[in-house]
């Protein structure tokens, strides 16, 4: 089982687990007594979900070893998709 | 097979001359969908703010216990996945099934809590036209679900492939783990938009 601690995919799957826990606790109550407000809380979780998804993308999907207009294209997505979801979020 | 792919599979990756893993046609898809679940996400939150209150109160019905460990059995089975894809590459098949069978079964598990959660719903009287609110929590999710249902089928695919799969078939799985991956990074962001921003 040495091959499960040696592969790359690992410790990028045990911070994408550990940011979930992360989220899940600043998204239900417990971030409500500890003063955080909701609205940061929740767009902490959001922006928390998009470093998860570029993680995924990079890590596991490799657009790191990518042409650069692939990984263009992916981190213009992720790029484009944060900045529409803060701004909709706070302004609306 | 793609030349390109079937050069990257076989060179170390520390080396790797800047390909894409899999086939071009396969990320052209996964890109079109994650624009289109983009598009979903900011209509969501347009329209959570038109209805705030009902919104909320809707969401404190979910269950966010099924939701976040749903999003667990998404993110495993993707590192399964990954590690399947490897294996395939040194050509240790017997690992890649194995892996390729935890992350089956990681995805059936997020399709039996997520039919769990629908009986529930269902027997609590909430349906897609009960609000706004669960109109897009059953069309996403059910969207969601059905891109689950083709991935487990695309990993069916893999597992009948993987006893006579040499390493420079490795763009065929490369190909089929783009696809799961991008059904859990859908989620990443369905789970938090829909049980938990408030």
């Amino acid at each position: 089982m040495e091959w499960l601690i040696r592969s790359k995919a690992t410790p990028i799957w045990a911070l994408l687990f550990a940011a979930t826990c992360m989220s899940w606790a600043l998204g239900t109550c417990r971030a409500a007594r500890s003063g955080v407000s909701l609205e940061l809380a929740s767009i902490a979780v959001m922006l928390i979900a998009m470093i998860k998804i570029r993680f995924v993308l990079i890590h596991f999907m490799e657009l790191k070893h990518a042409p650069w207009i692939w990984r263009g294209l992916f981190e213009a997505w992720v790029a484009c998709v944060s900045i529409a979801l803060v701004t909709t979020y706070l302004l609306i | 097979m793609n030349e390109r792919a079937a050069v990257a599979s076989s060179v170390a990756p520390g080396r790797l001359a800047k390909v894409l893993p899999g086939e071009e046609g396969v990320w052209i898809l996964v890109l079109g969908d994650m624009i289109v679940f983009g598009l979903f996400f900011i209509t969501y939150l347009y329209y959570r703010a038109q209805e705030a209150d009902l919104f909320d109160r809707s969401q404190a019905l979910l269950n966010r216990d099924f939701g976040v460990i749903n999003t667990l059995l998404l993110l495993t089975s993707s590192w399964f996945v990954v590690m399947a894809v490897e294996a395939v590459r040194e050509g240790r098949n017997r690992r890649a099934k194995t892996l390729l069978r935890l992350a089956f079964l990681c995805g059936a598990g997020f399709c039996g809590i997520k039919a769990l959660e629908y009986t529930q719903k269902f027997r609590e009287g909430l349906t897609l036209v009960t609000n706004d609110f669960f109109m897009y929590y059953f069309m996403y999710t059910g969207i969601h679900v059905l891109h689950v249902a083709i991935g487990l089928g695309v990993l069916i695919f893999l597992m009948h492939k993987i006893d006579a799969a040499r390493p420079q078939d490795a763009p065929v799985f490369e190909s089929g783990a783009t696809f799961w991956h991008m059904v859990d990074l859908l989620w990443i962001m369905l789970f938090p938009l829909l049980y938990l921003v408030r």
